[in-house]
């Protein structure tokens, strides 16, 4: 080939080698199988890419995780004849009640990231979450309840903290003691939903319920690439920032826009600082990333009630090492290393902060 | 055999028509994918009761535990236009537009959530 054919056909050459490597390079993701439940109150998505699993195999499992979680959500409701139900019932009438060994790692694990986290997360509440109506979408109230009611049930036992585990017993100070683990079961549901799903031969799959969520494994060659949706999303500012989560790993958010009302232009939301009885104040969401997905769970609980003020020293008693607050200006408090995994996808002020030692 | 070394205007179409594959090319499989979502799933108490395209206007009516809720398809969203709970939060939720956007009126345990469209992301923590 002569020089000037070489010339003429370089910038061809050039561009179709261009395409090549595009096309070589195109990541050629799975789709995602996705399969919606309604369970534990809320909607429930299990998704699944195609490759991982047919159609069949991944319809059958989502209905066993289903029946799991029902099954769950049955032990685990705080009133009732269920496994929890039971124990609250005894509760009333007993400082000292049988735990049934079904119930009793759950509780041990609550108990031990209340007292860690100075009980910013703590699942006593149960009596005070019922005052305020946030057990029960419908009854919730119009306005707060009497500062004498809740000042009432703070003088009952009110923190698992405070109470004794043993082998068969959970012994409270006094009778009254109601658990409502409604800010750590979810994690645990999900990550059993996880298991179920590995039983069934599924080997990646992500399970979102109401907004919280664990990978297992990823998709195609990528990890799973997930989106939090921002506190005070508008029609132009969904979305806060994206996240790859990789095998293994939860991600939960708290948030005072989940469940509340207003009453003379404040809003009263389902995070009670069980300290005070009353909604905690001064955030607008909180989200913790962890290989646990309950730890996860009660953790993004705890940071909300935290606040700024708290946040770096309950995230470092919690072994959170990824951890972001919005306050309730809007601003971002991030951990070193979450912020390392944030790309931010709205316009937001960012501060890094680092946890004690 | 003698060669011409100036580009000639056929060249110049080769050229275009590559660059303009290039384009194609990264548009398909680069750009972002984000876009309105295509369908909205409906659920009453827990099992898939409709699937709605977003692109129709229309409205329906569902029965659930306490009574009906009213959903609004309109420009690519739909929303709870009515419902019987108290505190209508699924009503103030407003239109959702993008894959992944949900809304449920928990006490008559009908929820809403929309697929297609938006693949940017797997999913969505909130």
């Amino acid at each position: 080939m002569n020089a000037a054919l070489a010339r003429r056909l370089f910038a061809p050459a050039l561009i179709l080698i261009m395409i090549g490597v595009l096309v070589l390079r195109q990541p050629g993701d799975p789709e995602l199988v996705e399969r919606q439940l309604y369970a534990l109150g809320t909607q429930v998505t299990v998704s699944v890419p195609a490759t991982a699993a047919d159609a069949d195999t991944i319809s059958a499992a989502v209905g066993q995780v289903g029946v799991g979680l029902a099954t769950f959500q049955r032990t685990w409701q705080p009133a009732g004849d269920g496994r929890l139900g039971t124990l609250n019932n005894s509760l009333a009438e007993s400082a000292t009640a049988p735990l049934h060994d079904e119930l009793r790692p759950l509780i041990a694990q609550a108990q031990d990231l209340a007292q860690r986290s100075g009980q910013r997360f703590d699942p006593g509440i149960a009596k005070l979450v019922q005052l305020w109506g946030f057990d029960d979408a419908e009854a919730f109230r119009d306005s707060p309840p009497a500062d004498t009611q809740i000042d009432a049930l703070l003088d009952q036992p009110h923190l698992l903290a405070n109470a004794r585990l043993d082998a068969t017993t959970l012994a409270a100070p006094a009778p009254g003691l109601a658990l409502d683990m409604g800010g750590i079961a979810k994690g645990t549901a999900v990550s059993r939903s996880l298991d179920v799903l590995r039983s069934a031969g599924i080997e990646h799959a992500l399970v979102n319920a109401g907004g919280d969520m664990q990978a297992m494994g990823q998709v195609g060659r990528r990890p799973w690439h997930i989106a939090i949706r921002h506190p005070r999303p508008t029609e132009t500012r969904r979305l806060l920032a994206a996240l790859d989560l990789r095998d293994g790993e939860a991600v939960f958010t708290s948030g005072d826009y989940e469940r509340f009302f207003e009453h003379d232009g404040q809003r009263y939301h389902h995070l009670l600082d069980p300290r005070t009885g009353r909604p905690a104040q001064g955030a607008q969401s909180a989200t913790a990333l962890h290989t646990d997905a309950a730890v996860a769970d009660a953790a993004a609980t705890a940071l909300f009630v935290a606040g700024v003020e708290d946040f770096a020293e309950t995230a470092a008693a919690l072994d959170i090492t990824h951890a972001l607050l919005i306050d309730a200006e809007g601003r971002a408090f991030a951990t070193p290393q979450m912020q390392q995994r944030l790309e931010w996808l709205s316009n937001t002020d960012v501060t890094v902060v680092e946890l004690p030692q | 055999m003698t060669t011409n070394p100036q580009r000639t205007h056929a060249d110049l179409v080769v050229i275009g028509l590559l660059l303009v594959g290039v384009g194609m090319a990264f548009g398909q499989w680069w750009a972002p994918q984000a876009g309105p979502a295509d369908t909205a799933l409906v659920f009453v108490g827990g099992g898939e009761y409709a699937r709605l395209p977003l692109h129709v206007d229309t409205r329906l009516e569902v029965a659930g535990a306490i009574g009906i809720s009213r959903l609004q398809v309109a420009d690519g969203g739909i929303r709870f236009a009515d419902s019987p709970c108290r505190h209508k939060l699924c009503v103030r939720a407003g239109f959702l537009r993008h894959g992944h956007d949900a809304a449920a009126c928990v006490p008559n345990r009908v929820s809403v959530a929309l697929t297609g469209g938006d693949r940017s992301y797997d999913s969505i923590n909130f």
